[in-house]
């Protein structure tokens, strides 16, 4: 019976451990003029400790609206940390904007930061969402 | 008990073995990270569009607002693989075009289906003059976009590295100058394990 109970444990393990993790996200609104608000929403526990949102800025191209933001990742353990990242952009109404919304590979080494940037995909976008993960992409199975 | 835990353990390996014989299909998400092998994929591409969208959008050719007109030539594949670069392009050119901030002219895609298409509604007496659409009225490309992929290769032991360099340029028509330039670069590694494999 205690085997049984150790083998059943052993696989819920292993279950957890292939399942993917839900993604840490970065809520910010902003315009070519700046950032409005920005929150922080942990959904990996494991995530939140090695990785840290730093600054997040905006950089203006021109009168068209046009902008970049670029916001600051950090890998705060003491080995490299390899995880996924994607922005999302929206409009004023919520709507999600055009764009390459697919999931990145990145690596950051330890207590390493770096900007990652993404450009607003028209002059209509009020808003981003940076949602960071650890790997699950597809592998060979 | 005996033999219902025998009779149990083999309709459960009659059951995996059914599943076994059939190979299993999913949909996937186009979004998801793929690492199935070093060679190029589509998360390759995807990260090669990002960069490449981000900072052209960002180059005051674009910028300006005046939403120039671009035509795409080709990208040279100079790796020993064979790439689909112009799935590459047609990537960065639909993400930009839905900006709204650049026109792309499909003369250097589909030159021959459009000269055929105008000499036919001109000449054929087919089509209602009024509707006609008159030759020498196509929109000049204000820039095109050229570039190439290289890699480079190694492999020792169990371990194999592969390194990509995207590099795109922007040519200007008129002067013939290069308004803008970028490149990304990639570096993948595989690990064999060291059993099966």
């Amino acid at each position: 019976m205690r085997k049984i109970s150790r083998f059943y444990f052993i696989l819920t393990l292993f279950v957890v451990a292939c399942a993917g993790t839900a993604p840490n996200i970065l809520n910010v609104q902003a315009g070519p003029m700046g950032v409005s608000a920005k929150q922080i929403e942990i959904n990996d526990k494991y995530l939140e400790r090695n990785l840290s949102y730093g600054d997040v800025s905006i950089r203006p191209f021109d009168a068209a609206n046009s902008f970049e933001a670029q916001v600051m990742l950090k890998n705060e353990s003491d080995r490299d940390l390899s995880f996924e990242y994607r922005f999302i952009w929206y409009d004023a109404r919520g709507y999600e904007l055009s764009g390459i919304t697919s999931w990145l590979p990145a690596v950051l080494g330890s207590k390493e930061s770096k900007g990652f940037l993404s450009t607003a995909p028209g002059a209509n976008a009020a808003g981003f969402k940076l949602m960071v993960r650890m790997p699950h992409g597809v592998t060979e199975s | 008990m005996k033999r219902t835990v025998h009779f149990l353990s083999l309709a459960a390996l009659v059951v995996f073995w059914g599943c076994a014989s059939t190979p299993e299909v999913n949909y996937g998400s186009p979004d998801q990270v793929e690492t199935v092998t070093a060679d190029f994929g589509s998360t390759d591409l995807q990260m090669i569009a990002e960069k490449m969208v981000n900072s052209l959008l960002a180059t005051p050719v674009i910028s300006s607002g005046n939403r120039p007109v671009f035509y795409v030539q080709n990208v040279r594949n100079k790796t020993d693989e064979h790439i689909d670069t112009k799935s590459v392009t047609d990537k960065i050119k639909v993400t930009l075009l839905k900006s709204g901030k650049v026109r792309f002219s499909a003369i250097g895609e589909v030159k021959d289906e459009m000269v055929n298409q105008l000499e036919f509604q001109a000449s054929s007496g087919m089509v209602d003059p009024k509707t006609a659409k008159s030759i020498g009225k196509l929109v000049g490309a204000d820039y095109f976009l050229y570039g190439e992929l290289a890699s480079i290769r190694k492999s020792a032991g169990r371990v194999k590295d592969v390194y990509y360099k995207f590099t795109l340029n922007l040519v200007n028509i008129q002067s013939g100058l290069i308004e803008w330039a970028d490149e990304k670069e990639i570096r993948k590694q595989a690990k064999k394990p060291l059993l099966g494999g």
